[in-house]
């Protein structure tokens, strides 16, 4: 094989979860700038509109499409038009996700509930009406995201419920790599530490000392940007990665590898 | 992204099997290669890394000596004018019980697949602080995570390459020198042909991979372009496994 069209996506259609803004948009634009169709997911069509606006500059067709990827007939629905729409689904990266940073013992049961229901049942959904399409199709590439605080560098995060999620993502990613490895579908999830994002904007950056933190004890010294999350994203969902399934990459600046950052409200 | 055009990569034990391959691909993706080995050039190598089309030379060294390896990076620096990636993929075998273990072979596995990872990086992030950056990328194996069996030297060589990656991550990150390394898992080279063959433990193994096969030497390829290039910049000090999904089961 050309070296190059190890990392094509040339051909291939992509359906993105919370496309909208942030990281998902990033790797939407990342995904039509190596070449694929992009399905773009996310609370309401109208979110997606820039997110399609970079896809179709990119040269490659964008739709976008309004899903609670909370609600399993939503996704079932959703997944069925995007089907019948590009014809087939190569590419499943599920990025939809929300945060609480709230202490455990204040935590409200209702948004312990929406927190599971968004992160992990809404991947859990798009990947069984989404498996069931590449198993058809013998053949796909899943990326999850789980993060960092799901169980790699797990303790003082500050985040527990929503850590629990993206542990239970992380779980998720391995069983279904085992359960559909022999049917050409390869299931991994990155795990990225801290990103500038609009989902962190009010929270953590804001927090000088965390921060402080950041700065001195992150290997790399630096959060992350949105768009270095297209590399290992387009990476595992290509051909290069055609031998890795079950894998959770962390995207983390060394992170996982070496420091303890300790998140504390001020 | 992906693309590694006017970059100098050195791959140790490049001559054949693994490393072979991934010197291949790096001059594929545009490298000038320094190739290093213990043994004569050989034909198949000569033949791979010219249809790859990118400058490259042949460096011999037994890395497994001191004396040999100590230079090492500043000839390639004298050939090629710099240094941005090092892969040290240099690896030997050797099996027998712990407890009648041979100490010379002991220190042979130790000298070659840790203590020269270390020179090596070192000599390398010399070249590589002064240039602003670089990329090393070290080969594990699924023994950086398993005891495996009657490999003992191996694997305490293998699990400190895997230390070693994350300490050297640590230090070096904030001078933009990212440390990965690859985990292969079973792949279908002559280091692995005794098993291969063995109609016993060979589909025992392959019954394991949710992939439902050995690993090919071009498998590597897309991984190491991946922790070469800058599409990996923000991924530091981790040990990427490349294995069908072998550890997962
Ligand atoms: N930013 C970080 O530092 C970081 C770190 C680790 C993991 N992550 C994960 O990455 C993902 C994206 O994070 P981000 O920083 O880009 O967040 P973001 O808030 O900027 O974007 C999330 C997107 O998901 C959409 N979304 C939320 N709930 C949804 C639902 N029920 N159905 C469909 N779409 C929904 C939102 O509308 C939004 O467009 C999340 O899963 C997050 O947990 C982020």
């Amino acid at each position: 094989m050309n070296i190059q069209q190890l990392f094509d996506l040339s051909g291939k259609v992509a359906l993105v979860t919370g496309a909208g803004r942030g990281l998902g948009r990033a790797v939407a634009t990342g995904l039509a700038e190596f070449g694929a169709e992009v399905a773009a997911i996310d609370l309401t069509a109208d979110n997606s509109r820039d997110t399609v606006a970079a896809v179709t500059a990119a040269g490659r067709t964008g739709r976008a499409y309004g899903c609670d990827v909370a609600n399993e007939d939503a996704v079932q629905q959703t997944v069925a038009q995007i089907a019948a729409d590009f014809g087939r689904i190569d590419i499943l990266i599920n990025i939809a996700g929300i945060t609480a940073r709230i202490p455990t013992t204040e935590m409200p049961p209702a948004t312990v509930r929406r927190l599971t229901e968004v992160n992990y049942y809404g991947t859990f959904w798009m990947c069984q009406e989404v498996g069931k399409i590449m198993l058809a199709q013998r053949g796909g590439a899943i990326v999850n995201m789980s993060a960092l605080g799901g169980g790699f560098v797990g303790t003082g995060r500050g985040n527990a419920a929503y850590s629990a999620t993206k542990g239970a993502i992380a779980s998720l990613t391995k069983e279904l790599a085992c359960e559909w490895g022999g049917q050409g579908i390869r299931v991994n999830a990155v795990a990225p530490c801290w990103f500038q994002t609009e989902m962190n904007a009010t929270s953590i950056f804001s927090n000088k000392n965390f921060m402080a933190q950041v700065i001195t004890k992150l290997p790399m010294k630096r959060i992350g940007q949105p768009r270095e999350l297209i590399g290992p994203v387009v990476f595992l969902a290509s051909e290069a990665a055609s031998m890795i399934t079950g894998l959770i990459l962390p995207v983390d600046g060394g992170a996982a590898a070496t420091c303890p950052i300790e998140w504390k409200p001020e | 992204m992906f693309e590694l055009n006017g970059k100098v990569a050195l791959v140790t034990g490049g001559r054949r099997g693994l490393g072979l391959a991934m010197a291949a691909g790096l001059a594929r993706a545009g490298a000038t290669v320094a190739v290093n080995g213990t043994a004569a050039e050989s034909a198949e190598l000569k033949k791979k890394m010219t249809a790859a089309g990118a400058p490259w030379a042949y460096f011999r060294a037994d890395l497994a000596d001191r004396d040999q390896r100590q230079g090492l990076v500043q000839r390639v620096v004298d050939r090629f004018g710099r240094l941005d990636i090092l892969v040290n993929g240099a690896g030997i075998q050797y099996r027998q019980p712990a407890m009648e273990f041979d100490l010379g072979k002991w220190d042979l596995i130790i000298s070659l697949m840790l203590t020269a990872v270390f020179e090596l990086s070192q000599q390398a992030a010399r070249v590589m602080e002064k240039q602003g950056g670089g990329k090393i990328v070290n080969i594990g194996s699924l023994s950086c995570f398993q005891g495996g069996w009657t490999v003992p030297a191996y694997t305490a060589a293998k699990h400190g390459v895997a230390g070693l990656t994350k300490a050297l991550a640590n230090e070096w990150a904030a001078k933009n020198i990212q440390v990965n390394a690859i985990a292969p898992g079973y792949f279908d080279t002559d280091m692995c042909a005794p098993i291969k063959a063995d109609p016993v433990r060979e589909p025992k193994i392959r019954d394991r991979i949710p992939a439902g096969r050995w690993g090919e030497p071009e498998d590597l390829v897309g991984p190491l372009l991946f922790l070469a290039s800058d599409a990996s910049n923000y991924v530091d000090g981790h040990i990427l496994v490349v294995d069908g999904g072998w550890m997962v089961r």
